[in-house]
């Protein structure tokens, strides 16, 4: 494959859109490794999985992040560090120029109105013993924001397109889509600026994955909400991204706005996931250019020395194995973590 | 193109304690030699029902009815013992979960052996070579350590292909695959997918796709029916769903899908949710939700019909007047 | 240590909500989108969990006979002194050794004690310690559980070596050396209770914790700490609710347990004391009359062994009715 040079845009290194208004929340270095522990009542340490090594960005109003990756890239534990429900190895997480990582108990409590999260599964996140009302009024609650509780969990319920006649039901009578929505409905009780969305469509059968993003962008679009929409799916992260961050095994390789990843991806990893993804078009498939990755995805505890791609790139020489290629911009227009990174000869789509 | 396989009117009850669920209501279609069918549906359209049951793989509970000819033999009714001369043999099934459709105690390559072991008369030491040979046939390195490894030293995707070998050791006919990548990332896919398509090629075995992805449907399909609520609601050539589909469902679905190869999409989802399975819609099943609903929907029971394109068939009563509306 | 006022500012810092939580009217009502319409198929009245449990456990007809007879047997226990003509502790002088008939039920023993007096006595002291015990050891049980399954770290480890002592301990003997203790002593069948619950909670406590250790990773226990929830009240309110199918079954093997632990002590001489009874003492008192003066044993024997049933019976219902799986009828 021919490396091109191309004459880029002069743009910052760090790209997010919009950021000419203040960051919401700005995500520096962070670092997760989990213990690899054995025996009983003493705990020995032998090794460590490093799930997020070294990992920034940040989030603005109103915008979405898309942090895209496959199982092993670290997406998920970033998304759960950022709520500090895993605690961060090392980092910093700064919430309105706030740092939230050394927070107490206590003061962290106050962060989390401010800070939700829409988890994936939407039949194993609500507890099955509580009603919906009580499901969507628990986090106002918990903040003591009690008055007018009965009105607020209607509206909140209306906001997700659901009748809050059916509050006083359990969410085992609902179906996947309306958990979903339910799941959101509770998230946004408390009036958060950021959401934190781990792959909140992809257990949703098809059909119904396009009433919950549109409702996810609408919402964006009347309350401002910043979102981390964390998925494996890149086309619904085309969808509703402003910005992309490619991870893989913990880093993050390629990160720009959305046009930059999908219309100009220059990380080999990007290519080959864009590459792998079928389109539902026949005609088109029929022409594509596949890339097909030989191998496996390395264990995230013993992640490949260098570049941690290189065990599964074509482009790969020696230089990978011994120097990490950094995350900067190399003429692309957006930061690219690898020592040659390029465009694609001919589109991927 | 000769018919391998033949489905007619095929109906697959459940019976629970809450009703009785009527899973398949009336499906037929055909599998030629040398193709792909892709069967399309949602969670409850009956799409792994369908299967299992030409399979024979159905619990006690259920009460099947209609036909299923394989090469004219009638495979429904058939006592176990004889199903499993099919089973394995002529036609062979992969599954969705490789964690769970392995055996974990036992070697990768003994299985596979087995598998042969149990249609063909060979030696054993034969069997564990073309099991090594099959394991390399699916793209598996290093097939001759790999055989004698177990299932958990095998990656997802390794495990998937190593299914596929198990799965042709004994040259089918026609190899069912019922989603087999909906559990595995993305470039891992890519793998399984590129290792089917050469199985097709080189064995020449037809192959049943049963996905909800219409993507890996494109990548892979040669002629597609899509289900519904138990019932098949169109069929044709794979140009022919997805450019110019006939029923407002896969209307619907095409609709409500975000593309990779743009950003300018609207999504528009199907309102509503699929209907219950013990109580279904009278008249067509889709017509709580169709955008096009007339009113005679609720009333008159469809069929899969001509409807004047050629294989292109519909089971919707204004299939023609859809011509319009698509897209 | 932080000004909790700086963080409500951080909140209502610069950017604008033009649209707060309250929705206005043309989004409200969602005309294709929702799927609120779809909710009028349902057409039933909100289920609880806990309904639907009890409508599984109704339709376990084994489990709903078990629980009838039990109830029964129950009630003729503590109502005996009610409705039957004679005391258990009354001595007739005249009655003696008699053959079940209409005015003694069960017969009478050799000194004119009336038998089926003596075995509602005993059935109920039986029935005393055996729901006590319980109690007790599924209050001990959950409370060293939900710590060590929540927690997780040093404090299970602590309180897994305990529950692992306790396990090890034979505990049968423990409780003859503590039985011949209080042996003579009144309302000792209170102490015996107490040393049966002490070697009957470590059960409850291990399955209570491996329940917590995978509840612990669920969405909606991570969904509450996302909100803020107390350690509390994810316990109390989220977890413990969720736990509750597996802690009841096991209460209720308790209960058979205990019954049976009991009668085991009191056959060996060591249980309640005289006067008063339990079926286990009535079966060590009178086995040697079983050929002679069959009803003495037999009585209290089978009163004792369909009482155990019943409750297995019931545990096992309680068990299939809390099963887990229970979703929408779907294809």
């Amino acid at each position: 494959m021919t490396v091109h040079e191309t004459t880029a845009e002069k743009e910052p290194a760090s790209t997010p859109p919009g950021d000419e208004v203040e960051p919401v929340l700005v995500v520096d270095h962070l670092v997760k490794n989990f213990d690899i522990r054995v025996g009983e009542l003493i705990r020995r340490k032998i090794g460590s999985v490093q799930a997020v090594s070294d990992v920034s960005f940040q989030l603005h109003k109103g915008k979405t992040l898309g942090l895209v990756g496959e199982s092993g890239s670290g997406k998920t534990t970033t998304g759960l560090c950022v709520l500090r429900l895993h605690e961060p190895t090392s980092g910093s997480i700064r919430y309105r120029g706030r740092e939230i990582t050394d927070l107490s108990r206590r003061e962290m409590r106050r962060i989390r109105r401010s800070l939700q999260v829409v988890f994936q599964d939407p039949y194993a996140s609500l507890d099955p013993r509580m009603s919906v009302a009580s499901i969507v009024s628990e986090p106002l609650r918990i903040h003591k924001q009690t008055t007018g509780l009965r009105d607020h969990v209607d509206e909140l319920l209306r906001l997700v397109g659901l009748n809050p006649d059916y509050g006083n039901r359990f969410p085992h009578e609902f179906s996947g889509g309306q958990r979903q929505r339910i799941g959101i409905a509770r998230a946004l009780a408390l009036d958060p600026d950021v959401l934190i969305l781990d792959e909140p469509v992809s257990a949703l059968d098809v059909s119904i994955q396009a009433g919950v993003v549109n409702l996810l962008e609408e919402i964006q679009d009347r309350l401002g909400v910043a979102y981390l929409f964390i998925a494996h799916d890149l086309s619904v992260v085309r969808h509703i991204s402003d910005a992309v961050a490619v991870m893989y095994l913990g880093k993050i390789v390629e990160h720009g706005t959305r046009d930059d990843i999908y219309n100009k991806p220059a990380h080999p990893y990007t290519q080959a996931l864009l590459s792998a993804v079928p389109v539902p078009d026949p005609r088109l498939e029929r022409g594509r250019q596949r890339i097909v990755l030989e191998g496996d995805v390395p264990s995230p505890a013993h992640p490949p020395s260098g570049c941690r791609f290189r065990t599964r790139c074509w482009k790969a020489q020696d230089i990978c194995a011994t120097e990490e290629p950094a995350l900067i911009d190399r003429g692309q227009g957006h930061p690219v973590a690898c020592h040659f990174a390029g465009e694609q000869s001919s589109a991927i789509v | 193109m000769t018919e391998l396989l033949a489905v007619e009117d095929l109906t697959v009850d459940f019976l629970t304690p809450d009703g009785t669920v009527h899973a398949v209501r009336g499906v037929s279609f055909t599998v030629a030699a040398g193709e792909t069918l892709g069967i399309v549906g949602e969670s409850g359209s009956g799409k792994s029902v369908t299967m299992l049951a030409t399979m024979g793989l159905l619990p006690r509970k259920t009460r099947v009815g209609g036909s299923v000819r394989f090469r004219g033999e009638e495979l429904l009714g058939r006592k176990p013992k004889e199903i499993r001369r099919f089973r394995g043999s002529k036609l062979a099934m992969v599954f969705q979960d490789p964690m769970t459709s392995l055996n974990p105690v036992h070697k990768v390559g003994k299985q596979i052996a087995e598998a042969m072991l149990a249609h063909q008369d060979v030696s054993k030491r034969a069997a564990w070579a073309q099991a090594v040979e099959l394991l390399d046939t699916v793209g598996i390195p290093a097939p001759g350590r790999r055989a004698d490894q177990y299932p958990h030293e095998f990656s997802g995707g390794m495990r998937q292909r190593a299914m596929i070998a198990m799965a042709i050791v004994n040259d089918p006919d026609i190899l069912i695959a019922d989603e087999p990548t909906t559990a595995l990332d993305v470039t891992i896919q890519a793998q399984v997918l590129e290792t089917l398509d050469k199985v097709k090629r080189e064995l020449n075995t037809s192959i049943v796709l049963i996905t909800h992805d219409l993507g890996v449907i494109s990548r892979m399909a040669d002629r597609v029916a899509v289900m519904y609520a138990g019932e098949i609601v169109e069929t044709g050539v794979i140009d022919d769903i997805f450019v110019t589909p006939r029923h407002p469902y896969t209307i619907g679905l095409l609709n409500s899908l975000p593309r990779l190869d743009t950003s300018n999409t609207t999504l528009t989802p199907i309102t509503g949710s699929p209907p219950s399975m013990v109580h279904p819609p009278s008249g067509c099943p889709f017509h709580p939700r169709c955008f096009f609903r007339r009113e005679n929907c609720s009333t008159d029971k469809t069929n899969l019909r001509d409807i004047g394109l050629g294989a292109h068939t519909s089971a919707c009563h204004y299939a023609e007047a859809l011509s319009e509306v698509a897209r | 240590m932080a000004d909790d006022g700086d963080i409500d500012a951080l909140r209502s810092a610069p950017l604008e909500r033009p649209d707060a939580p309250g929705v206005p009217e043309p989004f409200a009502a969602p005309a294709g989108e929702g799927e609120g319409e779809e909710l009028t198929e349902f057409g039933v009245a909100a289920r609880s969990q806990t309904r639907l449990v009890l409508r599984r456990f109704v339709r376990h007809r084994v489990a709903m006979a078990a629980l009838v007879i039990l109830v029964v047997m129950a009630a003729m226990s503590f109502l005996a002194p009610h409705f039957y003509k004679y005391k258990y502790d009354f001595q007739s002088r005249t009655d003696v050794s008699q053959a079940p008939s209409l005015t003694h039920w069960f017969g009478t023993d050799e000194i004119g004690k009336d038998t089926f007096a003596l075995v509602m006595r005993g059935a109920t002291k039986s029935l005393q310690v055996g729901l006590l015990v319980a109690l007790v050891a599924t209050f001990v049980g959950v409370l060293v559980g939900a710590l060590a399954g929540y927690y997780r770290g040093w404090l299970d480890g602590i309180l897994m070596r305990v529950t692992d002592l306790f396990l090890t301990i034979p505990s049968l003997a423990v409780l003859l050396v503590v039985a011949n203790r209080y042996r003579e002593s009144s309302g000792n069948w209170f102490s015996i209770m107490l040393v049966i619950a002490a070697f009957a909670w470590m059960y409850q406590a291990r399955l209570t914790r491996s329940e917590f250790l995978s509840l612990r990773e669920r969405d909606f226990v991570q969904s509450a700490r996302a909100l803020g929830a107390s350690d509390a009240r994810i316990i109390l309110r989220h977890m413990l609710p969720n736990a509750l199918g597996s802690i009841i079954v096991n209460a209720t093997l308790t209960v058979a347990i205990a019954i049976l632990t009991e009668s085991t002590l009191s056959f060996l001489g060591l249980g309640i004391s005289a006067p008063d009874t339990s079926l286990g003492k009535l079966v060590a008192d009178f086995q040697d009359a079983a050929r002679t003066r069959w009803w003495l044993f037999y009585m209290p024997g089978l009163w004792l062994i369909l009482l155990l049933l019943c409750v297995n019976f019931v545990g096992d219902g309680l068990r299939d009715a809390f099963d887990p799986r229970q979703e929408r009828t779907r294809a």
